[in-house]
């Protein structure tokens, strides 16, 4: 049986846990220790994908851990080619990184204009459940009309890791 | 490719594949395994994306190069994990094979190992990401701190170990009303105005504008470098209002208790002022009231001065001044009747000496009416008509003075103390009402003593006070003298009633003197006959000899009036010594007096006696020959008692 690849990208400004979050559902780990990633490194991940009206079919994804957006550099178009979908990460702690989230939406869109996206909301383990839930919303009714969908999300507790790289590894197919 | 430029390409750590337009391997160099993934697996004939997956999802891109539409494609900076964990990072540039002459074009793929460069990058974006997460946390926390801080509903400051002020919050600002430049590298002095700031114990403060406050304060010490001394964190609560009001109950006990120990508004007036002053802070207190009813008026009773500010000679002026109904402050709270507050003086132009108030540094004023009911020296009648006056059932209120404060410090309006003051003015207008009502009740009972005292001895007449009973007493050894005024009916056909009363009233007066002279009780009078006795109520031994000195005088008396009236009266005097039955009987127009033998004995020794002569008894007879010269009358018959020997008292021996 030929196994189908898909490539996906994690985007998102410095330090908000797209490393992590892959590290999480690559290989059920987590690490407190910051280490920033340069250029880019591929991971591989082989999923069953169950579709209504679809016999269950192996799928390999590709998914492409992306240097964060810092002041100093910016997330070069060439990695997202090709690319059917990506997760655009956020800190909750850091409301500036949740302030960036359009401009990665147009940047990813402008290579890839039928790509998906899916918004995570990284770190929620770090604050109060009511003032995560009022980000949430607040972010939801900003960009919900332009992804998928939005999902709070924690690579250390792996709350919503498993379940944003399904969804959005079925809706690339 | 010729081997010059392979050797060329390997130098740099270089290697290459040659790629058709599927992307499948047509050939690699030597090492290019190297960067595969996993490492080493390369297969010539095998398609790329199995051993880069990086390019997969470039196959649009490969087939642009290799028709010519796109010169090249690069991927940079890619990560392969080696076994030991080491990292290997290399570029990915894609362009069309320049030896080819096909019009598709074989691809030339360069595989460039980066590791050196982009190891060194990635520590150095470490560096820079870690040191800006850090300055973010660092400004969340500064911002959260200084949240808390800027939110703190009490008083914060920190000053160096001299005490000059380095930070404050915004409640500070809001409290003090000065500006944080204002306030910074100044002494915390500038707003504590005690010596010294105890923790926990209220301390003076006061604000920009002159308002005092009370704060307590808490302090702890702030190491921020060893080799220093410590920074001192101060932080205050504003418990002014708490003091107010604890003040306020205190003065309200403090008035009352001086109320129920004194007697007078005169007696207490002073420390009233004074306990006023220094529970509300203010400097100087009056009293002002009109000299009476009838008074338009107002005039300085009183005054209290803080003896820390030399107000003396402003209070002695002011006793020259009188205020009119409704002029100034004063005069207005007398007409109307309502508390008054001025919080700066010099901004009102109607008050009463203002210059030299505000000569003297006086800003604040205030001034509450003294009301009490409409009663001066009316209390007794209205007491009088206690049952059917409606006026005192619903008192009518009057201001019967008005006590106004000032102050050095500029006191905002306290309606509270206002409406406390008010009540206070009540509360020492009752006191002054009951004063007056004691005063009056006072000699309405002294009246009424001196009046029971004319018709009753005095000791029965406090047991009739305190008792209503019959009293009735044996006295076994008293002496009673009557005296009968001979010659006086005649004088009645003579003179009028009136000038006869007049007359009678003369001598018995002088009669009365007698009996308080010798300390005997005067009985009563009998027309023109007068009943006195000796050793009752309060028993004695020489009764008999104080009723002989009474006769004696009161024949004098008789002669002295004869003289200078030339009227021909005489006396005739019968005296007795014996056991009597005294008391008062009735309860109304009651008197008290005398029964039994010896009184009857010694009404008979006056009618049967003779004018000018003093007649006593045998028994009398006895216990004053030591001292008196007597003659014998002989045996003459007594009604009811049969023969008697009586003697004639002549003059003391």
């Amino acid at each position: 049986m030929v196994t189908v690849s898909k490539k996906m990208c994690l985007i998102g400004d410095f330090g908000v846990g797209k490393t992590s979050l892959i590290r999480r559902f690559v290989d059920g780990q987590f690490s407190d220790q910051y280490l920033s990633t340069v250029g880019v490194k591929i991971s591989r991940k082989n999923i069953v994908l169950s579709k209504e009206n679809m016999p269950d079919h192996d799928l390999q994804l590709l998914i492409w851990d992306l240097e964060g957006h810092t002041k100093f550099k910016a997330i070069a178009p060439s990695y997202l080619q090709g690319s059917k979908g990506a997760l655009v990460v956020a800190d909750v702690s850091r409301p500036e990184t949740i302030d960036r989230i359009p401009e990665h939406l147009s940047l990813f869109y402008s290579v890839n204009p039928q790509g998906k996206i899916i918004i995570a909301l990284n770190k929620v383990d770090l604050i109060e459940p009511e003032k995560a839930a009022k980000i949430f919303y607040s972010t939801q009714s900003l960009y919900q009309e332009r992804v998928l969908s939005l999902y709070q999300t924690s690579a250390k507790t792996g709350e919503y890791v498993d379940e944003i790289f399904e969804k959005l590894a079925v809706s690339m197919t | 490719m010729n081997p010059l430029s392979l050797k060329m390409l390997q130098a740099r750590g270089s290697e290459y594949l040659t790629l058709d337009q599927q992307g499948t391997i047509i050939s690699a160099s030597p090492g290019a395994s190297r960067f595969s993934d996993p490492p080493e697996q390369l297969i010539v004939g095998g398609d790329v994306t199995h051993f880069f997956p990086e390019l997969l999802g470039l196959e649009d891109i490969i087939k642009s190069i290799s028709i010519g539409e796109m010169e090249d494609f690069s991927l940079t900076a890619i990560v392969r994990i080696l076994p030991q964990q080491q990292l290997l990072y290399f570029d990915i540039h894609i362009f069309a094979n320049p030896e080819s002459d096909d019009e598709i074009n074989q691809l030339f793929c360069l595989l460039e190992d980066a590791t050196e460069r982009r190891v060194l990058e990635q520590s150095l974006v470490q560096n820079s990401n870690e040191t800006n997460l850090l300055v973010n946390s660092l400004r969340i926390s500064k911002d959260y701190i200084d949240k808390i801080i800027a939110s703190m509903a009490d008083v914060l400051i920190i000053t160096n170990s001299l005490g000059s002020i380095k930070t404050i919050n915004q409640a500070t600002i809001d409290l003090f009303g000065y500006s944080e430049v204002e306030l910074v590298n100044e002494s915390i002095f500038l707003i504590v105005r005690d010596a010294l700031v105890i923790p926990g114990k209220p301390t003076k403060c006061q604000t920009k504008h002159g308002v005092n406050l009370i704060i307590s304060f808490s302090y702890s010490t702030l190491e921020i470098d060893p080799g220093l001394p410590p920074e001192l964190v101060y932080v205050g609560r504003n418990i002014t209002e708490l003091k107010r009001q604890q003040k306020r109950q205190e003065l309200q006990y403090a008035i009352a208790q001086i109320l129920t120990t004194t007697n007078s508004l005169t007696q207490c007036v002073s420390i009233i002022l004074e306990t006023i002053c220094r529970h509300l802070d203010w400097d100087l207190g009056e009293l002002w009231m009109p000299q009476s009813p009838d008074d338009f008026q107002l005039h300085l009773v009183a005054s209290w001065s803080n003896p820390a500010l030399s107000l003396v000679e402003l209070t002695e002026n002011q006793k020259y001044i009188a205020i009119d109904y409704n002029q100034g402050m004063a005069g207005k709270v007398w007409a109307e009747g309502e508390p008054d507050w001025i919080i700066e003086i010099a901004d009102e132009t109607e008050v009463v000496a203002r210059d030299s108030l505000i000569k003297y540094g006086l800003h604040s004023a205030f001034s509450f009416p003294i009301i009490g009911n409409n009663s001066d020296n009316k209390a007794l009648t209205e007491l009088d008509n206690l049952a059917i006056d409606d006026d005192l059932i619903r008192p009518k209120q009057t201001v019967l003075g008005v006590m106004t404060f000032f102050s050095h410090n500029s006191q905002s309006l306290d309606l509270d103390q206002l409406y406390l003051m008010k009540s206070i003015g009540y509360q020492i207008g009752q006191y002054v009402n009951r004063k007056q009502t004691e005063v009056a009740l006072y000699n309405q009972q002294e009246k009424t003593n001196r009046l029971l005292l004319n018709i009753l001895p005095e000791s029965i007449a406090t047991q009739l006070k305190e008792d209503s009973k019959i009293i009735a007493e044996t006295f076994d050894d008293v002496t009673v003298l009557f005296a009968d005024l001979v010659g006086f009916t005649n004088l009645s056909s003579q003179i009028s009633a009136i000038e006869l009363v007049e007359l009678l009233n003369q001598i018995f007066s002088e009669f009365d003197h007698l009996t308080e002279l010798y300390k005997l009780e005067k009985i009563k009078t009998i027309g023109d006959c007068y009943m006195v006795v000796g050793g009752m109520p309060e028993r004695n031994d020489n009764h008999a000899a104080s009723i002989a000195e009474m006769a004696l005088d009161m024949q004098q008396v008789i002669t002295n009036f004869n003289k200078i009236s030339r009227h021909h009266l005489s006396l005739r005097i019968g005296i007795n010594t014996g056991g009597v039955v005294a008391g008062v009987i009735g309860i109304k127009k009651f008197i008290y007096d005398l029964w039994g033998d010896t009184v009857n004995t010694a009404s008979r020794m006056e009618s049967q006696g003779l004018p000018n002569i003093i007649q006593v008894t045998a028994i009398t007879y006895d216990r004053l020959k030591e001292n008196y010269c007597f003659s014998e009358r002989g045996i003459i018959s007594i009604k009811g008692k049969g023969k008697m020997k009586t003697y004639i008292l002549e003059r003391r021996k």
